[in-house]
């Protein structure tokens, strides 16, 4: 069984995000062990890109700094795969298009199959998907869809069917990027979601506090730019205390 | 299904866009289909481009120009189009597709200003909120825009990331609308983007060469050998090439921008030094380091600024139907002045890379060749770059 849907299985699920990189490979993977002794299982990377325009300018700006470093993305594989071997858990790249476009879509997922569980990929919607899917299957690596607040249900069915660890369902039209709450249309369209699928669902964008992980009707809850503001580029240590102090508030 | 409707150039094209943004690009692809066959769409279309832009824009013989060179000239005057170049074709179209969506409001990329000047005088007229997204670079370099845009009734909202240019505009404008997805419609302006967009741009800008075409034969009688436009997104150039693409005997050039020269790293010149990648919603050529990280872009020219292009430049680079080709800023600059002294014409800095393009070329054509050289804009906007560019030239010397 997909090593996703077994942590999800159990109990709802926190899923961090980081993106790699930011402020150097090395934090990050300071930042993921801290994540792991709260004892999360899933972690999302953020592979960096120039343009990414799903994104807010938390992300975005992190993404800048890291290509500034000179973060390429074999180091981000390089790192994920360290952290696979060391810590067993689950990763998902996240990335834009274009990086893998740029090292062919065969290749790629060759390249992942070794430490990726699934790949999130915020520039390629449901319908261009086939350029990719195949590819992910051949290395066992699930697919992941978007859901959105104006999907209609036959999307939702569509989309299910192609969904092998989860559905990634946007809480809201924008980019990433916290926000304090949600309004009543974010649960009514999340409550449709999970009824029509029987597929897990996993809530992202705008997550930042313990009553948004808890009020959210889903089996995973993903958090991005709250915990991308913990980390402080030239203080790795205060960093660290603030991402431990910020998920083990969410989580306990 | 029309072929060419499905958004695929060969292999370019799609939409590599938030899932979000899928539905609004469906809509508009409906909308789209069901207006392309619909008379009383295209009644209201043509007749603002006749009574309210000033079309049909005459095709000017270049006497002068002609002698000069040894090819005979002639120079179709989008610079003439009401707000000074060809956007506002486009504009108008979309303007009234805005307003058949129901949409309330629009937003709009620009670089040079030119398309954030159209969209906000179509806004105006068409009484449609609007603001416009323009990198700061640009911002100070097309200030006299800037204040046009304003004294339209547009909001102009600066992007300070990234290279600080069209580019970046584009993302702003993509991020604007992902959010705002159910009252807004993005009025892009180059023939790119997520499909539908490279081709509604394109059918709205056909008319360039449609008229350029009865012009050409009314004039000569026949075809012309070769014509040239400049290739930014690629709008002013798909518009003039697709009315030519089946002549089979007119050659079709397009003129990048090679800023300060392909060597240096330090131009936009997409096709001749790019490679295929996915930027802004289509796959096409891409201005892009060995990682897939986007490079910026370099020209004089801020409408030519930009590391992509339109997916169907890419299908006509790959299919050879047409030939793309770098001019450098001194090149531009240089065409322009000739064009000014020889014939009374101060062009864009964009369309001067067309104008320098043909110049080159002309020792390959045939004694007496007939050229057209879209002249997709006028100089006015490009003064103060003109000059500081004229200024740094001197003490140079």
């Amino acid at each position: 069984m997909n090593k996703i849907k077994e942590i999800l299985k159990e109990k709802k699920t926190l899923i961090p995000f980081l993106p790699a990189g930011y402020p150097s490979i090395n934090a990050t993977k300071q930042f993921v062990k801290v994540l792991v002794n709260c004892g999360i299982k899933v972690v999302e990377l953020g592979v960096p890109f120039s343009d990414p325009v799903a994104d807010g300018p938390t992300i975005t700006n992190s993404y800048s700094f890291a290509i500034q470093n000179g973060t390429k993305s074999e180091d981000v594989y390089l790192m994920a795969d360290e952290l696979k071997d060391e810590f067993g858990i689950a990763i998902i790249p996240m990335l834009y298009y274009n990086l893998i476009y740029n090292k062919g879509e065969e290749n790629f997922a060759k390249r992942i199959s070794s430490f990726a569980d699934a790949v999130i990929v915020p520039d390629l919607p449901f319908k261009e998907s086939h350029r990719l899917r195949p590819h992910l299957e051949k290395f066992d690596i699930s697919y992941v869809p978007f859901a959105t607040p104006n999907i209609k249900e036959e999307d939702i069915k569509k989309i299910s069917d192609y969904a092998n660890a989860f559905i990634y369902a946007v809480t809201v039209f924008g980019i990433t990027g916290a926000r304090s709450s949600y309004s009543n249309d974010t649960y009514t369209y999340l409550e449709r979601v999970k009824k029509i699928s029987s597929k897990y669902v996993a809530a992202g964008f705008g997550v930042s506090s313990k009553e948004q992980f808890e009020s959210l009707p889903t089996d995973a809850v993903i958090i991005g730019s709250a915990l991308v503001k913990q980390i402080e580029p030239d203080n790795i240590e205060k960093s660290k205390e603030n991402i431990e102090g910020l998920i083990k508030k969410i989580i306990n | 299904m029309d072929k060419i409707f499905s958004g695929d150039f060969g292999k370019f094209g799609g939409a590599f866009v938030p899932e979000t943004l899928i539905y609004a690009l469906d809509e508009l692809e409906d909308y789209y289909k069901k207006i392309k066959g619909d008379r009383e769409f295209f009644k209201e279309f043509n007749n603002l481009l006749t009574e309210y832009a000033g079309r049909p824009t005459p095709l000017t013989w270049a006497p002068n120009f002609s002698k000069r060179f040894g090819v005979n000239t002639y120079l179709k005057r989008e610079d003439l189009l009401h707000t000074g170049a060809h956007k506002l074709n486009n504009c108008l179209g979309q303007g009234l597709i805005t307003k058949g969506l129901n949409k309330k409001r629009v937003i709009a990329e620009t670089g040079a200003g030119q398309h954030g000047v159209a969209t906000a005088t179509v806004c105006a007229f068409l009484k449609i909120p609007c603001e416009i997204y323009m990198g700061s670079v640009d911002y100070e370099r097309q200030k006299l825009n800037v204040f046009r845009m304003e004294l339209l009734g547009a909001k102009v909202n600066k992007v300070e990331s990234g290279s600080k240019t069209l580019k970046d505009a584009m993302n702003e404008a993509l991020r604007d609308w992902v959010t705002n997805i159910n009252t807004t419609h993005y009025m892009i302006g180059s023939a790119a983007g997520p499909h539908p967009f490279p081709t509604i741009v394109r059918d709205f800008q056909r008319i360039i060469g449609e008229e350029a075409r009865l012009q050409i034969f009314k004039s000569t009688g026949a075809l012309p050998d070769a014509i040239f436009a400049c290739v930014g997104g690629g709008s002013n150039s798909i518009g003039l090439f697709k009315a030519f693409v089946e002549d089979s005997g007119v050659k079709i050039f397009g003129a990048e921008a090679a800023g300060r020269g392909i060597e240096t790293g330090l131009h936009s010149a997409t096709l001749s030094a790019g490679r295929p990648g996915v930027l802004h919603g289509s796959l096409s050529y891409l201005l892009q380091n060995s990682d897939g990280q986007v490079e910026e872009a370099h020209s004089i020219a801020p409408g030519l600024d930009y590391p992509g292009v339109g997916p169907e430049h890419s299908y006509m680079k790959d299919s050879k139907r047409a030939i793309y080709e770098g001019i450098t800023d001194d090149e531009a600059m240089c065409a322009l002045e000739i064009l000014a002294k020889e014939e009374g014409i101060i062009c864009a800095l964009e369309s001067a890379h067309a104008v320098a393009l043909a110049i080159k070329k002309v020792k390959e054509l045939e004694k007496d060749s007939t050229i057209i050289i879209n002249l997709s804009g006028r100089g006015d906007k490009d003064m103060q770059t003109i000059m500081k560019s004229m200024e740094a030239k001197n003490e140079q010397n």
